[in-house]
């Protein structure tokens, strides 16, 4: 017999709205810097969200309408479905049927084992994630659970890597002081993958965690002018998709608390699908003799800038190189927060810088931040045509 | 002056005969007036005010079991989705833009406006040892006073002075000390009759490390609810509706 899963059915709706406006400065001696009318790059832009969260008993929806300006765009409007699902038990099983945000992994920087929902985590604050379609079959007792999930049914290997038809299991166990993950994963694009995880608290103030996961099959998004020596300049997109074999991706670390409220978190991961610092020296290289392309008067501006612009897919995957260290430092407080966290990656010397302080009122909270891009010359975050980003976001909750 | 004496020798009997037992009997006696049933769900409010200002009023959802197994709904707009576990030592927070549970530490457990350990931890007995110090007066009010010692690492406080009143053993006061020594809190309790039984209706918090912040915490509604134990599984509660 099919029945709901909720104890005590009770429908609720809960509201929030966020304003995000944000101001971007921009790297203008980047080879990979457009300049107007070539550029899309905004020096600001404000993103507006409204959600609606609505459950009553197994059913549960997340709509969002979403109101974004940028500055050299019309204003866009849309709305978007983030999840919608119905959590059912049948008997001791436990079914889910819908659009519904899952994730796996463990670290706070990257989270290798997240192969289902791919969460971005370096975004520099929380924004409503969008669920998968996914038929999923669960089973529980006090110490064990034991998921398996039908992950966007009948797509096959779609456009995108997140869109892929996928079968995936995840199998917890508590242990005393840690929780430990198996999880599998098979799909057309990337075959079979399998990891593991723990996290484990070892004292008061001390935890570590660490997941690592193998995959049979991964791809790199490669731009096929960075290996000729004659062709700087292409009609069609250049990118290609390039199948690498046994790739694995890595993360450790630690989170240590004081009484005071200071936190300390460290981590470190590898992760073989990321360009090598090599490649991206290439890709350096390949945008500075396509501007030097603009000297020459009988070449269309346009045609040499549209060609810059594929490069920018190179900023696309989680992590930019392979290694990466991330060290933050965070105070919670009853009413302000602050937070400093740097992403160093070791290979090419780059770094990002992000300092955030976040005021928790009253059914509100404001936060204001700023993050900067940079490290060595030849850094890939130096590549960025960036330099800082400056965020305010102020949400406001109703229900 | 015979009462004095009288006094002092029923203070110096009561320092000196009491043993663990008697302790322990007194603790379950007081717990039982805050919470009157092994499996409980309570509705809780919190108030923080600040220099005598309300600053943040929050709602919680709370279940307690056997086993020192506690779990907290936030209730609250902003924090809707969020819950905490609490099995035995072991922590886990589960944020709803994340869906995951994330094992955190005791310490981790305590940051924030209010604390999880002071709204979910609803008895001592399970978790606390001690000697009967001696007979006190609370303002008007006959108290013995027990000093506590946590005999579980993940207690938000590692030390408690607790005074319950003689007559029935209720809860008057507690002095909430944390691992360092230092004086983290003074807690006072509030005694109304519900349904024809005494319970402690209202705990408040006088912060002594942040001076000027004080946190009411309210027990809006108390019934008796056992939940499945699979509930009690981190990975369960990523689940909506789960005892919602």
């Amino acid at each position: 017999m099919l029945s709901i899963a909720t104890r005590a059915p009770a429908a609720d709706l809960a509201v929030n709205l966020r304003v995000a406006p944000e101001v971007h400065q921009a790297r203008e001696n980047s080879p990979l810097f457009r300049p107007q009318p070539f550029n899309t790059f905004d020096h600001y832009s404000s993103r507006q969200e409204l959600d609606l969260r609505y459950k009553n008993a197994g059913l549960n929806a997340l709509v969002s309408a979403r109101w974004q300006v940028h500055e050299h765009t019309a204003p866009d409007l849309d709305t978007m479905v983030d999840e919608l699902y119905y959590d059912a038990t049948l008997g001791t099983h436990y079914l889910s049927i819908g659009k519904k945000v899952l994730s796996w992994g463990v670290g706070f920087g990257f989270r290798p084992l997240d192969v289902v929902q791919r969460e971005n985590r370096r975004v520099p604050y929380a924004v409503t994630q969008e669920g998968v379609p996914l038929l999923a079959w669960e089973r529980f007792d006090e110490t064990n659970a034991l998921s398996v999930v039908y992950a966007n049914p009948r797509r096959g290997e779609a456009q995108q890597a997140r869109d892929d038809e996928a079968l995936a299991a995840r199998f917890y166990r508590r242990l005393d002081t840690a929780d430990v993950y198996a999880v599998a994963r098979g799909s057309r694009r990337n075959k079979f993958e399998a990891g593991a995880a723990f996290s484990q608290v070892v004292s008061a103030a001390l935890e570590w965690h660490a997941e690592a996961l193998y995959q049979r099959r991964y791809q790199q998004q490669i731009n096929t002018l960075t290996s000729s020596d004659s062709a700087l300049l292409a009609t069609d997109d250049p990118l290609i998709s390039v199948q690498h074999r046994h790739g694995h991706k890595a993360l450790a670390g630690f989170t240590w608390t004081h009484r005071s409220g200071v936190s300390w978190l460290t981590e470190a991961w590898y992760d073989s699908a990321a360009y090598s610092a090599r490649q991206w020296q290439d890709l350096a290289t390949l945008a500075r003799r396509q501007q030097d392309l603009l000297a020459q008067a009988a070449l269309p501006r346009a045609a040499v800038y549209g060609t810059i612009s594929y490069n920018m897919r190179y900023f696309e995957p989680p992590n930019l190189l392979r290694k990466n260290t991330l060290l933050r430092v965070s105070y919670t407080g009853t009413t302000w927060s602050p937070a400093l966290d740097i992403l160093h990656t070791p290979e090419d010397g780059g770094s990002v810088g992000t300092a955030a302080l976040r005021y928790d009122g009253d059914r509100q909270y404001f936060e204001t931040g700023v993050r900067c891009f940079g490290g060595k010359r030849a850094a890939a975050y130096r590549l960025l045509p960036e330099k800082l980003t400056l965020y305010f976001v102020w949400q406001r909750a109703w229900q | 002056m015979f009462n004095s004496l009288f006094g002092l020798a029923m203070l110096a009997f009561v320092s000196t005969s009491a043993s663990g037992a008697d302790v322990v009997t007194l603790l379950k006696a007081a717990d039982r007036y805050r919470l009157a049933a092994e499996a409980m769900h309570v509705d809780t409010q919190v108030q923080l005010y600040k220099n005598g200002q309300l600053d943040k009023e929050r709602r919680y959802s709370v279940y307690t079991q056997p086993g020192r197994r506690s779990l907290v709904l936030f209730k609250t707009p902003g924090e809707l989705g969020q819950k905490v576990l609490m099995l035995d030592d072991q922590f886990w927070i589960i944020v709803p833009t994340s869906q995951r549970p994330i094992r955190i530490t005791p310490l981790q457990k305590l940051l924030g406006e209010a604390s999880t350990g002071d709204i979910a931890t609803m008895t001592w007995s399970e978790d606390y040892t001690g000697v009967l110090h001696g007979a006190v007066d609370l303002d008007g009010i006959p108290a013995v006073r027990l000093d506590l010692s946590a005999i579980r690492k993940g207690v938000s406080y590692a030390r408690i002075e607790l005074y319950l009143a003689q007559s029935d053993h209720h809860p008057v006061s507690a002095d909430l000390y944390v691992a360092s020594g230092k004086l983290a809190k003074r807690a006072t309790f509030a005694l109304e009759t519900v349904h024809g039984q005494s319970k402690v209706t209202s705990m408040t918090l006088i912060d002594a490390i942040q001076t000027g912040q004080k946190t009411v915490i309210r027990y809006l509604d108390s019934t008796p609810k056992s939940l499945p134990d699979e509930v009690y599984n981190p990975m369960f509660l990523v689940r909506n509706g789960v005892a919602e």
